[in-house]
């Protein structure tokens, strides 16, 4: 059998992390949480994952330093946008250029969700 | 102490050609207010969010990817040399709108000094000299948590208000000031109507007492990258700002 994706959530809130975790893991991925950007980093050096997903209105690192900070270090590391912003089509193209893998709105529908995250972790 | 001498943090900038979402993009990854421009090797002046936001005003109907840096960049600065004392930046970069100073030697510009630089850099002078309550402003904006974001975004373009404190009844929620405001005009237009304050806030319940030592209140805008920290005593009394602070600090050097 083979290995489960491992996933990366950050995202600030708790009740967000936990319920990605919960929907991802009964899918038959590894979900792992973190609450803030500075631990995601540090996660990152000692652990891979086959997905950061990534909450963008954290306090003090917001999710596009974590995400700028990732590509530097982690050049390979794929990471997708979870927000409850909807970016227009213009920001959603200028981020995918910049190397960004997906992008989820919150709040999601579970389909939804398993579906984006198993089209970007089969690449 | 001369600008040369102080600690800064390395330039960030953007090329003129570049679209506001280029622009917005360096400015959130590099947590910077203001960028400086160049055109082509030249520095040309510079670009901030503060900018961006009240440009809107002339630019309404317009998408950031149609906006070039170059349409709306801020070309008549005011720089400083490396040799300026850091008593003028202070009184430069704590003017309203006003962020940061660009230092030229000669037409090369060699850094940006900015608020949080020098907030940063005198902090050990801050300790244990003033309480919050000796510099806080008593005028704070307010708003609600249930307040849509179209109304904030309105109260902040078109006013004076640059911060607003988000409460919930008697309870503070968080702070908005340009740089959550830029993020959401990101967003589709379409989507805007449909939001509250609620879903663009990043939870931030921090508040400080007037008994507490400014330099509390330093860290704190330099950790959490918020212009100011509101003051309760039971209820919400007014706001420490960044730029209180550093008129303070200007005093007792």
């Amino acid at each position: 059998m083979a290995n489960p994706k491992r996933i990366l959530v950050v995202d600030d809130e708790l009740s967000v992390a936990k319920t990605v975790k919960f929907i991802l893991d009964a899918e038959g991925f590894e979900t792992q949480i973190v609450f803030s950007g500075e631990e995601s980093l540090k996660k990152l050096e000692k652990e891979k994952f086959d997905l950061v997903l990534l909450d963008i209105m954290m306090p003090k690192m917001n999710g596009w330093q974590v995400f700028e900070e990732i590509q530097k270090r982690h050049p390979k590391q794929a990471v997708a946008f979870l927000t409850v912003i909807k970016y227009s089509d213009a920001v959603r193209e200028k981020l995918e250029k910049e190397g960004l893998a997906g992008y989820i709105n919150k709040p999601f529908d579970n389909d939804d969700l398993i579906s984006r995250v198993k089209s970007i972790t089969s690449d | 102490m001369l600008v040369k001498d102080m600690v800064v943090r390395d330039i960030v900038a953007i090329d003129s050609g570049k679209d506001i979402i280029d622009a917005l993009f360096v400015m959130f990854s590099n947590r910077r207010l203001v960028l400086p421009v160049f055109n082509g090797p030249h520095f040309a002046g510079t670009i901030s969010m503060c900018g961006y936001a009240e440009l809107l005003k002339d630019f309404r109907g317009k998408t950031p990817e149609s906006i070039r840096v170059s349409q709306i960049m801020d070309k008549k600065i005011r720089t400083v040399s490396p040799t300026t004392d850091v008593l003028d930046v202070i009184d430069k970069v704590t003017e309203r709108g006003v962020y940061s100073v660009p230092v030229l030697s000669g037409h090369n510009l060699i850094r940006m000094v900015t608020r949080e630089d020098v907030m940063r850099q005198f902090l050990p002078l801050l300790r244990g000299r003033f309480n919050v309550g000796d510099v806080m402003s008593y005028d704070v904006s307010v708003g609600s948590i249930h307040d849509t974001v179209e109304s904030v975004v309105e109260r902040i373009i078109s006013g004076d208000e640059k911060r607003i404190v988000i409460m919930d009844y008697k309870k503070v929620e968080g702070i908005i000031c340009i740089k959550d405001l830029v993020n959401v005009l990101l967003a589709e237009k379409s989507e805007l109507s449909d939001m509250s304050v609620k879903d663009i806030l990043v939870p931030n319940t921090i508040t400080l007492r007037k008994s507490d030592d400014i330099a509390k209140a330093a860290e704190i805008i330099l950790d959490w990258w918020v212009g100011g920290v509101p003051v309760m005593d039971g209820e919400l009394e007014g706001i420490v700002k960044d730029k209180d602070i550093l008129q303070r600090l200007r005093f007792i050097m």
